[in-house]
């Protein structure tokens, strides 16, 4: 039940016998936004931007400073009252609020001298506003500089030029080539991209490099506004995560009629600074490594990466943002789409529907249904990055920012939500229905967050791994002689791989084997002889047999034998024969062929993961990269004791295309950076045949938790790892 | 002087006004809870300390009071006369204020026979430091006002003191007239129906009595007679060049002492006040007459629903719809959709919420608003938004024009423009915090001067009105077999003189005091307190007065006190209860009310209101006294809730509207 707004003000006698009119600065265009006709008016001093519906217009355009407002109100009346069923027609308070607005934008001038304290008074809010504001948000302080309006229109002739039409096909024959090239030579800009940009060196000459290209951005904007006739009073430096960067006030253009001009002049930044990238590619190119390459290199980064990363990006309050708004007529996505949620919320859940339903037509509420959420979360994910990102650099100004973030970020909006629905007169009629349902809401969230299970899995990377015994080792320390079996032969249990020779222990069997004779001999004489003898003798017979027998065993060790079937593989077969093996080294592997025998998966767990692995593990698969789409059900049989640094495979490093980062000093590339934990997974039997060493991807499914304590393990992880406490 | 002005944070001048007063403090939301937090800690915390300075302050006091007993009355003229220069010069320091009020002490005790007891001038002391004295009712409050008007007026500073009704300030003025006198101070009276002429003198005593409305309209009439040209530069230029600039009323917002502060600063601070003024002919007669035709095809409850907490009604989507469908073909403001449903609203309202004999009278041929809070007929006062003439047409008198407003102020607004504000009363504990963040007064609670002997003799809820009166006669002819005089307060008129009805059934003989009989209010008051005497008063009626107690019923056991129906915040209950047990004086009250009372209607779900007339029923038909107690404070906590949001939106969008309308220039 709607209140229905009052059509007659108690105020009104304030305003009745006031005679106003527009002042003469307000320049009054009509637009079409979404097909339906607005007035804007610009305010040609400030370039401030206010737009109107036409009842609201009637009235202001009526309004000619000889006529009262009382009088103006009721020709506007009249003349609506037949149209539209009197929808229209304008209530007293909302004329008052409309020429409130006009005043507070200075658009209004009356017959009344007028009133220097509130002109003072308003002058001192504003700038605190100002202050309010970049204190809110001190991610994005804004100091003003400069008007830049003289300089921009003194360099008008020369640059105008490049932001018409003829600079739009400038621009696409710089574009083209310049992205044909950067095709051509992906692999090389992209090669360790990484270490390259943070580099110390390069980090100097980005600090550098940034500024100066946003600059010319922003004066992008200034030019393109400019040429189309908007004014641009404002530019300053803006402390965007404590880094300094110009902006430009470029909202004159929401006055252009032709929505292309707007998105004209909210491309023109990053048009610029993709052309400046354009050019820094030839340069890239062309010249050899060196200084001049180097800055090359960063100019194309800085110009093109992070536009592309956050100025296009509409989710932000960036150039993306306004160019969306532009492009689908929508202005002031932001703030509607909020106010949309608002609106829906107050009138599904809480049986209030605002006096006066905003005009939004089916489309843009699609959009404000879309735009709102996507945005929010997108944002707190940014403000946490950066955050956290701030948090590792500088610990103590990242913690006090990210606390101030989270503050302005969730915990004001949250506030200011909560007293919406407990103490605002709007909501009285409703208030505890308002009140139970953000509770319940509160509760159930809070109640699915902390109390309800929900599935946990943590994945892991492996390789292939082989059973103990498809493994064949050296039985017995010696020098190969030679191979009894081809590499990619099959084995049966049992089969000779390969022989080896040991001198010493042929000479010592031979030894033995004489000694055991001889004592063999002697035994009979003595039982005659001498019975006591014969007892010693005996006694040194048996040693003497069973140091032959373990002779011999060695003797028979010397030949490898293969204690699993399977294909034979060697790592270098034409390098075994004449090499010393000692007992337990690796000779080769006997492969199971596909479906036969078990096989193992050796994954890598990060210090992360590895107590949930140990503790709270119901069940593993594997998915094989040769194989993503089926997932195995595997099953863990050993952990290797104790976390180390060693990888089981090159593959599972970084450099290797696996999760964990390795130590550069380390020749055999598999020492870890941080703890790395071994566990052994038993793939199923009818597991499709994968080449020993081929990477697995692993996922551990885990006793379900509430997502509360999920985050919250992760949260801790985090914080632990980054701030390094 | 400075110190004083200083004491409220950041006192500034006011620009571009004629006289001086005080700018509108600029507070935000922050600080109002802040400071509202603050009180409630603050009395606990500071409370002590606050007392412990005024009692010696009081001491004192005292101490000045040795010397002048001596002095004969033209001696203390002369003393007083001497104190003006340094009060003048170094403002109000302890030592000059406390001869200040040792002199108007000494006065009061010369020309009255009436010397302030300590906890008097310990009340007056707060005052002066620009609290709120929290004083036990009938511990004196008027003779206490005396104490800082004098050193006020001595300090040459204009004092007003507010008052709630004509009777109240008439008899103050008269009371304290000599006294005041005696110290060569002048004192005024405001009366209602003077002529400006009148106002401009009393206005230009040293201390000025008049009533909260009074003043505000006249404020207002100095606003709207200067129109723009009201700064007092342009008033000077204006002078210079031979122009004649408007005569005014007041002379600045000095000093403010506010009787009753929490009926003036709370209770009526939820409408603003309005001066208007008609021209004569209504714009269109037969409007009024359609709507409230139109209206008759609507349907309740599908068409519009009716909110009886807040007594108003809104269209539902389905009556907007039908009310179009009936507008169809009619020009003018039919057309509009707003107007015309603004039209149906209010034509509904005339219907439903606005009755003959409650909210209104008809006499001579017009409607005449009848004031809910006191009962009485306000004449020249009509309903806004065309509701009043919608009302004339409902029966069927002269529709008059609808009268424009000329200009228009809160109290929130306009008492936080005095330099200094303070005031008494006897029950502000619930709105302290709100005291303090909308006018910046603090709250000093004063200890009795004799202890209190008041009996509460519990609360009593039955089902309905007819048990209720049933009940109240037979407590009233309990009490009267005691000899003792009894109170009874009703809520309206109409039940008063019921009440007076059923108890001369009874044979019980009872005086009926309510707004209709105000000019016998004081001989009705002065006999109240006979033994066997029985009083009938609508609550308002009688605020201020002493009930003096014969001394048989002072032995008896004092006055007893039955209040039929609860009102919307405990304070004035107990405002009504404090007419018993006065200064020392035994005395005992009761709440004898019913569950199909306004309030609880208003504000208890009707299921329970259901489920407790049944247990009222099991309970031989009296609600066991906790339940009644637990009812009792959910009704006038909803109630109390209700009020102070339509207080706090009040602000607000006065606030809000100031600063939408500064294109129209300052003021009122």
């Amino acid at each position: 039940m709607a209140e229905a707004e009052p059509f007659l003000s108690a105020s009104w006698y304030r305003v009745r016998h006031l005679r106003l009119q527009l002042r003469e600065h307000a320049l009054v265009r009509l637009h079409r936004y979404r097909g339906a006709p607005w007035y804007v008016i610009t305010d040609q001093l400030s370039g401030r931007v206010h737009r109107l519906a036409p009842p609201a217009w009637a009235l202001v355009a009526a309004m000619d400073g000889t006529r009262t407002v009382d009088e103006v109100w009721r020709a506007c009346s009249a003349e609506s009252g037949g149209a539209a069923g009197g929808e229209a027609a304008l209530g007293q308070d909302q004329v008052i609020a409309l020429l409130g607005q006009l005043h507070a934008a200075d658009l209004l001038q009356g017959d009344a001298p007028p009133d220097t304290a509130e002109l003072f008074e308003r002058h001192v809010k504003r700038s605190r506003q100002k202050l309010v504001q970049n204190l809110l948000n001190p991610m994005a302080l804004r100091i003003r500089l400069w008007n830049p309006d003289r300089f921009l229109t003194r360099l008008l002739p020369w640059v105008g030029p490049l932001f018409g039409r003829w600079g739009l096909a400038l621009w696409l024959a710089l574009m083209v080539p310049a992205l044909v090239l950067v095709a051509e030579h992906w692999p090389d800009l992209t090669a360790n991209l990484g270490d390259r940009v943070l580099a110390e060196g390069n980090l100097a000459l980005l600090a550098v490099v940034l500024p100066a290209i946003k600059l010319l951005h922003e004066l992008g904007h200034g030019f393109a506004v400019r040429r189309r006739g908007g004014a641009v009073h404002d530019m300053g430096v803006m402390f965007l995560v404590l880094l300094p960067l110009p902006y430009v006030d470029a909202s004159a253009s929401s006055g252009f009629r032709s929505r292309w001009d707007r998105v004209a002049v909210g491309a023109a930044g990053m048009m610029v600074e993709l052309a400046v990238a354009a050019l820094a590619t030839f340069v890239w190119v062309s010249v050899e490594p060196g200084f001049a390459r180097a800055v090359a290199f960063n100019v194309m980064l800085a110009a093109g990466v992070t536009t592309l990363l956050f100025n296009a990006n509409p989710l932000l309050r960036y150039d993306g943002y306004y160019i969306l708004s532009d492009l689908i007529e929508i202005p002031n996505l932001a703030r509607r789409a909020t106010q949309y949620w608002g609106q829906l919320i107050e009138t599904h859940l809480f049986a209030t529907p605002p006096a006066q339903a905003h005009p939004d037509t089916p489309g843009e509420r699609a959009w404000f249904l879309f735009y709102a959420p996507a945005a929010f979360v997108y944002r707190q994910v940014v403000m946490v990055g950066i955050a956290l990102f701030l948090a590792a650099e500088y610990f103590t100004l990242g913690v006090a920012l990210a606390a101030w973030t989270l503050v302005t970020g969730v915990v004001l909006p949250l506030a200011k939500a909560v007293r919406h629905v407990v103490a605002s007169p709007r909501l009285r009629r409703h208030r505890v229905r308002a009140v139970a349902i953000t509770t319940g809401f509160v509760l159930a969230l809070g109640g699915l967050v902390l109390l309800v299970p929900a599935p946990l899995h943590t994945s892991a990377q492996g390789v292939i791994w082989l059973p103990e015994a498809a493994i064949v080792r050296a039985g017995a320390d010696g020098v190969v002689t030679r191979l009894l079996a081809r590499p990619g032969a099959t084995l049966a249990p049992g089969d000779a791989v390969s022989e080896s020779e040991d001198p010493f222990l042929r000479s010592r069997i031979a030894r033995l084997a004489g000694r055991v004779a001889e004592l063999e001999a002697r035994l009979p004489a003595e039982r005659f002889t001498n019975r006591v003898e014969a007892a010693v003798t005996e006694t040194e017979l048996a040693q003497a047999r069973a140091e032959l027998a373990r002779a011999m065993t060695r003797k028979e060790g010397l030949v490898a034998r293969s204690r699993a079937g399977g294909v034979l593989a060697l790592a270098r077969p034409a390098d075994l024969p004449g090499r010393f093996l000692r007992e337990g080294d690796v000779i080769g592997y006997a492969l199971p062929p596909a479906g036969e025998g078990q096989r193992i998966v050796r994954a890598a767990i990060g210090q992360d993961d590895i107590d949930l692995v140990r503790t709270k593990l119901r069940g593993v698969r594997v998915k094989l990269a040769g194989h993503l789409d089926t997932a195995l059900v595997a099953r863990l049989v050993r952990e290797v004791p104790g976390g180390r640094d060693e990888l089981p495979s090159k593959a599972l490093a970084v450099g290797g295309g696996g999760p964990f980062a390795t130590d550069p000093r380390d020749q055999g590339g598999t020492r870890a950076l941080s703890r790395v934990f071994q566990v052994d997974l038993a793939l199923p039997r009818d597991a499709p045949a994968e080449a020993f060493g081929a990477r697995a991807y692993v996922r551990f499914d885990h006793a379900w938790e509430p997502l509360g304590r999920q985050l919250w393990r992760r949260l801790r992880q985090l914080l632990l790892s980054r701030l390094q406490t | 002087m400075r110190r004083a002005a200083r004491r409220r944070d950041g006192a500034t001048f006011a620009v571009g006004t004629p006289y001086p007063e005080q700018a509108d403090p600029k507070w935000n939301r922050v600080d109002a809870a802040l400071t509202g937090a603050w009180t409630g800690l603050s009395r606990r915390v500071l409370g002590p300390a606050m007392r412990w300075r005024l009692r010696r302050f009081a001491g004192l006091v005292g101490a000045q009071g040795g010397a002048l007993a001596d002095l004969d009355d033209a001696g203390l003229r002369v003393r007083a006369d001497a104190l003006r220069a340094p009060l003048v010069r170094h403002g109000m320091r302890a030592e000059l204020a406390a001869e200040a009020f040792a002199l108007a002490r000494e006065a009061s005790r010369r020309v009255l026979g009436l010397r302030h007891h300590d906890v008097q001038v310990m009340g007056g002391a707060a005052m002066l430091r620009g609290a709120l004295a929290e004083m036990e009712t009938g511990e004196g409050k008027t003779i206490t006002a005396l104490l800082p008007s004098v050193a006020f007026a001595l300090a040459g500073r204009p004092v007003h003191v507010v008052t709630v009704n004509d009777y109240l300030a008439a008899r103050d003025a008269e009371q304290l007239r000599p006294v005041l006198a005696a110290l060569g101070i002048s004192t005024g009276l405001v009366v209602l129906d003077d002529p400006p002429a009148e106002h401009r003198a009393a206005y230009a005593a040293d201390v000025t009595y008049c009533t909260n409305k009074d003043l505000v309209f006249d404020y207002l009439r100095d606003r709207m007679a200067l129109g723009a040209r009201r700064a007092r530069g342009r008033r000077l230029v204006d002078g210079l060049m031979g122009g004649q600039p408007a005569p005014l009323l007041l002379r600045g917002l000095h000093v403010a002492i506010v009787d009753e502060a929490d009926s003036v600063l709370i209770d009526e601070a939820r409408t603003p006040l309005i001066l208007s003024g008609g021209d004569g002919a209504a714009e269109e007669p037969e409007l009024y007459a359609e709507a409230l035709a139109l209206v008759g095809g609507l349907e309740a409850g599908l068409d519009y629903r009716m909110i009886p907490a807040e007594r108003s009604l809104h269209l539902t989507p389905r009556g907007r719809g039908r009310l179009a469908a009936l507008a169809e073909g009619r020009g003018g403001l039919w057309a509009v959709r707003r107007a015309r449903e603004e039209l149906a609203e209010q034509a509904l309202s005339a219907q439903h919420w606005y009755h003959r004999g409650a909210q209104y009278v008809v006499a001579e041929g017009k409607v005449q608003i009848v004031d809910e809070f006191t009962g009485r007929i306000m004449p020249d006062r009509s309903w806004e938004r065309g509701l009043h003439q919608m009302v004339e047409a409902k029966e069927a008198v002269e529709i008059t024009g609808r009268r424009r407003t000329l200009s228009r102020i809160t109290y929130q607004r306009f008492f936080r423009r005095y330099f200094h504000l303070c005031g008494m009363t006897g029950t502000a504990a619930e709105v302290a915090g709100e005291l303090r963040w909308v006018f910046g007064l603090r709250v000093a609670r004063v200890a009795t001067h004799h202890p209190l002997r008041r009996r509460n003799t519990g609360v009593r809820v039955v089902a309905d009105a007819e048990a209720k009166w049933a009940a109240v006669v037979r407590e009233v002819a309990a009490v009267v077999a005691q000899r003792r005089a009894v109170l009874v307060g009703t809520r309206s008129v109409a039940a008063s003189q019921l009440l007076g009805e059923r108890l001369a059934a009874a044979g019980l003989a009872a005086e009926v005091l309510n707004a209709e009989r105000h000019a016998e209010e004081a001989g009705i008051v002065a006999q109240a307190g006979g033994a066997g005497r029985i009083t009938v008063a609508t609550n308002m009626a009688g605020r201020g007065t002493d009930i003096k107690l014969d001394p048989a019923v002072r032995d008896a056991g004092g006055l007893h006190v039955i209040l039929t129906e609860f009102h919307e915040s405990p304070r004035i209950d107990r405002q009504l209860f404090g007419r018993g047990g006065r200064q020392g004086d035994p005395g005992s009250y009761v709440a004898i009310v019913a569950l199909d009372d306004e309030i609880f209607s208003r504000f208890v779900p009707a299921t329970w209101l259901a489920s407790l007339r049944g247990m009222a029923a099991a309970h031989g038909g009296v609600l066991p006294e906790r339940l009644g107690r637990w009812v009792r404070w959910w009704a006038q906590a909803a109630a109390e809730r209700l009020n102070a949001g339509t207080r706090r939106n009040t602000l607000a969008n006065d606030e809000n509207t100031e600063r939408m309308l500064a294109f129209s220039g300052r003021g009122e």
